[in-house]
């Protein structure tokens, strides 16, 4: 089986071509970026061909793509891998508009190619574990989930509204909200969401905060500013807790570490021994599109997350709680 | 020497007393509680009298020696309590919150200054170390400019006389009677809470059970998260986190406690697990000496009833918030 990459801007391209070099029997011939010497970085990990031609990573040698572009260009790559009949894995946030994430749903649809949005987090085993505690019903009811996706300011195009389409809560909000409404089997139904800038000289939001209410009744905040400081001992957290008639259940997705201590340095660092969710998901993805099934995490799924994150800005631009849309297909 | 009455043996009664066995410059002399023995129990150990309440009390001639009453009933008592102390040139410290509504606080503020008595409320928070160490480092611009703040308080359903807390007329609920706390400390000591928008489990519906997810902005821009909880299965706990421009400050009292005592249970029972924090001084002493030197030097007091108005609108406001679904403008 053979992948291309096409973009190389976020963080997770690296780390996918090395996870597919290990994978064995899948090879990524081609990676694609505008800029040359970030496509020849990666293409090196993975011993493929760096381009600065999209059309190169779209020959009949590739049967699926991994995008990781900048967001704004999630759309035009989604279009031209479906036009050219590859399966798409596409980084996360699908779309910077619900209206765009419903086109590359429709796209690839009619082209008949699998769409899968890059929400990790779904294969860690601790989510697992979380959605069985959830279906055992120990908890009773779910009442509310006090949730966070905090990270450092992860700088470079995520900080351009150009290229990102947003900042903290562009970048921060979909991982939870897709975690939930895969845990919970429910969807959004209304958002109040804050923003500012508090952190950094950027020009897009750092700080944010949503208070959201799901269709079945409970409520959920999740606080996905750029808030940890450059001595964090790790990027940031996801984490939930859930609060049932019978009980709470506090998940920290990323708690798995040993603490590091050095000499050389005046802080500590946190060396993580959980799963590498990134390459559970990789593997599963190129199974799936091997086995012709139906990929586990969907472009709706990519879609309904991306419609939360336009409700939670339309809640800030007008300062009231907002219905979150769902667009149907 | 001062003479003080307490009003209600519960909880805090207790610690207020405890408190006063280690000043030089005061003394319990009357326990109120309508629970006979309960009372007569804490003023054996005080060598004070026990009454029923204070207006038994009023009727004693010890009343006359009396400086200074501790208002530590359930939140719906305190007006008429406060307003017997003032109206007979007694100081006052009242528990908080001070009242269910702000036209009683306002009374109570009144009756208080109209009769030259002093009124400090228990918002005891600002006297924890942990934030007294907290606003000495945003002070000295530790974190510099604050982006956010994330607050938690509560544990387990509060337990109590008649279920006071679980009843919205007595209590006034979390938003009041819980969430106060860092409202307070935020609004007065960090910078002035400028908006908020509250989503709570009403404890009308869910019996013995009460959560509020709030969040709400600063005037100095920073965001605002707090989450206050009597829906955890046990325990009790809180804590902050201030994140800023040039650093964080988090603190959780679950991890804090330098001290935790774990004994075996017998014959298959459960065992048991203390935790403990040992201070030189505890911050309701802190907070109760800095009431009784403001009573001795005429100053005002560390907290006043208009400190705990603006607390009390805060929750007001939350709870506006809570049960119209908008945000709410402070």
């Amino acid at each position: 089986m053979k992948l291309a990459i096409l973009g190389v801007a976020h963080v997770h391209a690296k780390g996918y071509a090395q996870i597919c070099k290990q994978l064995g029997d899948v090879e990524v011939a081609r990676v694609y970026d505008r800029d040359a010497e970030a496509a020849r970085l990666v293409a090196d990990v993975c011993d493929a061909q760096p381009t600065q031609d999209v059309s190169a990573c779209l020959g009949p040698e590739i049967d699926a793509v991994l995008i990781c572009s900048e967001n704004i260009y999630h759309s035009t790559l989604v279009r031209l891998a479906a036009a050219a009949g590859k399966h798409i894995l596409c980084e996360k946030p699908l779309a910077t508009s619900a209206q765009e994430a419903k086109e590359m749903v429709a796209v690839c649809k009619e082209a008949g190619v699998q769409l899968q949005t890059a929400f990790p987090c779904r294969y860690h085993p601790t989510i697992t574990r979380t959605r069985e505690v959830l279906a055992e019903g120990v908890l009773g009811d779910i009442l509310a989930v006090r949730a966070s996706n905090h990270g450092q300011m992860p700088g470079g195009w995520f900080a351009s509204q150009a290229l990102a389409g947003g900042g903290a809560i562009m970048d921060h909000t979909v991982h939870v909200v897709d975690l939930l409404r895969y845990l919970l089997d429910d969807e959004f139904a209304s958002v109040y969401a804050l923003s500012a800038h508090r952190f950094h000289d950027i020009e897009v939001e750092d700080a944010g905060l949503l208070s959201l209410h799901m269709q079945k009744g409970v409520m959920v905040t999740l606080d996905p500013s750029w808030s940890r400081p450059a001595s964090n001992p790790t990027w940031g957290d996801v984490t939930m807790e859930f609060v049932g008639t019978n009980g709470t259940l506090s998940v920290d997705v990323f708690a798995q570490v040993v603490e590091w201590y050095r000499t050389a340095v005046p802080t500590y660092q946190w060396a993580p021994y959980g799963a590498d969710m990134d390459a559970l998901m990789l593997a599963d993805f190129i199974e799936r599109v091997r086995a012709q099934q139906t990929v586990r995490v969907t472009g709706v799924d990519g879609l309904r997350a991306t419609e939360v994150v336009m409700a939670a800005y339309a809640s800030v631009a007008s300062g009231t709680v907002q219905p979150v849309l769902q667009e149907t297909l | 020497m001062l003479q003080v009455a307490l009003v209600g043996a519960g909880t805090i009664g207790h610690v207020h007393a405890a408190s006063l066995l280690h000043m030089g410059n005061a003394n319990l002399a009357a326990v109120c509680d309508i629970r006979q023995e309960t009372a007569a129990e804490l003023a054996k150990e005080h060598s004070a009298r026990a009454f029923a309440d204070l207006q038994t009390l009023a009727e004693d001639p010890l009343w006359s020696a009396i400086d200074v009453v501790l208002v530590c009933i359930p939140t719906y008592l305190h007006e008429q309590t406060v307003t017997l102390a003032a109206k007979a040139g007694k100081h006052v410290f009242c528990e908080k919150p001070i009242a269910l509504t702000a036209d009683a606080a306002m009374r109570m503020i009144d009756v208080c200054a109209d009769h030259g008595v002093k009124l400090g409320v228990g918002h005891v928070v600002r006297f924890f170390p942990e934030y007294v160490e907290l606003k000495r480092k945003i002070s000295a611009g530790a974190i510099g400019e604050i982006g956010t703040v994330r607050t938690f308080r509560g544990g387990g359903y509060p337990h109590a006389w008649e279920d006071w807390y679980g009843q919205e007329e007595r209590s006034g609920g979390i938003l009041v009677d819980l969430l106060i706390h860092d409202l307070d400390f935020i609004d007065a000591l960090i910078s002035p809470i400028v908006s908020l928008y509250t989503q709570r489990l009403a404890a009308s519906v869910r019996e013995h059970r009460d959560y509020a997810l709030v969040i709400g902005r600063l005037q100095n821009g920073a965001l605002l998260h707090m989450e206050a909880t009597w829906a955890h299965v046990a325990g009790f706990r809180y804590g902050f986190e201030y994140a800023g421009s040039a650093g964080m400050l988090q603190f959780d009292s679950s991890k804090a406690p330098p001290i935790t005592l774990f004994t075996r249970g017998q014959q298959g029972h459960q065992g048991v697990t203390v935790p403990e924090s040992p201070l030189v001084k505890s911050p309701y002493r802190s907070e109760l000496e800095a009431f009784l030197a403001a009573v001795e030097t005429k100053g005002a007091p560390p907290v006043t009833g208009q400190d705990a108005l603006r607390a009390l609108r805060l929750s007001l406001a939350a709870k506006e918030s809570a049960n119209s679904g908008k945000p709410v403008e402070v």
